[in-house]
């Protein structure tokens, strides 16, 4: 496995791709914090590092999907994959290089992103409110959550042979997960009370409030959370906005997901026919 | 052109992305109006057709993307590009083709989603309160959006030899478009003065004074903004689904316009293009 990984790493240095990545997502660090200050000249808007620290969390399910589709893919496409087998290695073997090479690269991606909103934002914005014992756990959750997202894009890529339908399959589990974490997000941050119109009583004004139909209650609560919990995009905006409802839990799913996720892709990749 | 429309016609016959996408686009009709079913039933919402009948107009271009950038890059890797010069058809022609093969994805998509919806919605949550000639009008604006979508992915995938390489850049393109549209009519869509409430003199809540808002934009820049969302595909496509087209000639030319450019700009690329 070692001279696989040591494969990988090479090929990786020499890669314009994973270049271009890293420097895509420094630049998405620097985006955000241009957009904030930018938002803070134009508007007065108060501002907070706060609000783009975890910008990585929510970027590296698109940027990982496409990287690791088009650097896995090529494998098949050049036949990578056949001399591998041919020099003697495992298919599991493969599978885990692949995987730890390519998890490797979605942290690198997420740190990049992470240090140039902080060498930026820090000077420009000021540093986090939030107290450093509390932010460096959700900082090493969020990488979890990255490894997830590449576990789930190498499951798919490792088994399946043409590269452009992995892009695209990859990149459209994004959208999915964002739609559907979006959604579930909506229905869990509904209040349970909501605001009637103000009244007057003894001559204050008072906001009446009702039971809001939309609340989930109980079981259907407990599902919703779940859902929300596992799907790597639901941790990643859970991360972002700060709103976990259960943040300790959250690695906790982000490890399950790996594992599950890197067992069945290593169970399905061994029976592929490599053609 | 006729020969080279009906090999495309064959090839979509037996092609799994197509039926796989108008089963998508059948079943995702199916489930919008399940959606606004299940709010009505569970929360007694009210709710109506009307408010999810162009929801299509969100993914189309999303569906585009996906299906020129997969099934027009396989002739690239298959060598199906040579094979129709070869045969002697001109490379205008190939465009032309592969653009209204395209097309017709994108309107048969359009048709099973409101297939879906009529057929499921219909009975269910009651006819659209629109009127005919406002949705038709609606409706016709959508298609000549889905054209200049087409034409846009068909630019970029007839130019572009390597399959994978067309499939992320279109998908690419229509994210950094929706981000866009999104920034765009988020910026439009800032009211021009802030009103809170107030007790008066008398005891009764007013309305407090209305503020300017900071974030309304006003003059040129209005303007500036306003053009780009009509101009966008993805901007319009907003516009259209919630039934809020600001300048609906506007936006018609300018899908109008786009579709005339891509279209010449990507058939006099690809006349210059190696094909190897």
């Amino acid at each position: 496995m070692r001279s696989l990984l040591a494969a990988h790493f090479f090929r990786l240095r020499k890669s314009a791709l994973f270049w271009g990545t890293l420097a895509l997502s420094f630049g998405v660090g620097l985006m955000l914090v241009c957009n904030r200050l930018s938002d803070q000249a134009s508007f007065g808007a108060s501002i907070s590092l706060d609000d783009i620290i975890f910008g990585h969390a929510v970027t590296i399910g698109l940027v990982g999907s496409v990287f690791v589709s088009l650097f896995l893919g090529a494998e098949y496409s050049d036949g990578g994959l056949r001399n591998k087998l041919a020099a003697g290695h495992s298919r599991a073997g493969i599978y885990l290089a692949s995987f730890i090479s390519m998890a490797g690269c979605c942290l690198l991606f997420c740190l990049a992103c992470l240090a140039a909103v902080l060498a930026v934002g820090i000077p420009l914005i000021g540093p986090p409110s939030v107290p450093l014992p509390e932010l460096l756990p959700q900082i090493a959750g969020s990488m979890l959550t990255a490894v997830s997202f590449c576990a789930l894009f190498t499951l798919w890529v490792m088994n399946c042979s043409r590269k452009a339908v992995s892009v695209a399959v990859c990149m459209l589990a994004v959208v999915f997960m964002m739609s559907l974490a979006t959604a579930l997000s909506a229905r869990l941050d509904q209040p349970e009370f909501r605001d009637t119109m103000p009244l007057v009583v003894d001559g204050e004004v008072v906001f009446g409030t009702e039971p809001n139909p939309l609340y989930l209650r109980g079981a259907a609560r407990e599902v919703y959370q779940a859902l929300d919990d596992l799907i790597p995009y639901g941790q990643a905006l859970q991360y972002m906005t700060f709103s976990a409802a259960h943040p300790e839990r959250l690695p906790l799913y982000a490890l399950a997901d790996t594992a599950a996720l890197t067992a069945a892709g290593i169970a399905l990749f061994r029976r592929k026919d490599l053609h | 052109m006729t020969k080279l429309l009906s090999a495309n016609f064959l090839r979509l016959r037996k092609s799994v992305l197509f039926w796989g996408i108008l089963a998508l686009s059948f079943g995702f009709g199916l489930f919008t109006v399940y959606t606004q079913l299940s709010d009505k039933l569970k929360y007694g919402l009210e709710v109506r057709l009307d408010s999810v009948l162009f929801f299509y107009a969100m993914v189309i271009g999303l569906v585009c993307a996906v299906f020129i950038s997969l099934f027009f890059g396989t002739e690239y890797s298959d060598g199906a590009i040579r094979n129709k010069m070869i045969v002697g058809q001109s490379r205008l022609e190939v465009y032309l083709a592969n653009l209204l093969t395209g097309y017709l994805v994108a309107l048969l998509s359009t048709a099973a989603f409101l297939l879906a919806v009529f057929g499921l919605g219909v009975p269910t949550l009651g006819s659209p309160a629109i009127p005919v000639p406002a949705f038709l009008l609606n409706l016709l604006g959508t298609l000549v959006m889905e054209a200049a979508f087409c034409a846009l992915f068909t630019f970029v995938t007839m130019n572009c030899a390597k399959k994978a390489a067309s499939a992320v850049a279109c998908i690419l393109l229509f994210f950094a478009m929706m981000v866009a549209s999104t920034y765009v009519y988020g910026r439009l869509d800032a009211p021009e003065f802030i009103t809170g409430y107030e007790l008066s003199v008398g005891g009764e809540i007013v309305e407090s004074i209305p503020e300017p808002n900071p974030r309304y934009l006003r003059g040129g820049s209005r303007a500036a903004y306003e053009f780009a969302s009509d101009l966008l595909p993805t901007g319009q496509a907003s516009q259209y689904t919630m039934m809020e087209v600001s300048h609906p000639v506007r936006a018609a030319v300018c899908a109008a316009a786009l579709t005339a450019v891509f279209t010449a700009a990507g058939a006099a690329l690809f006349r210059r293009k190696d094909l190897k």
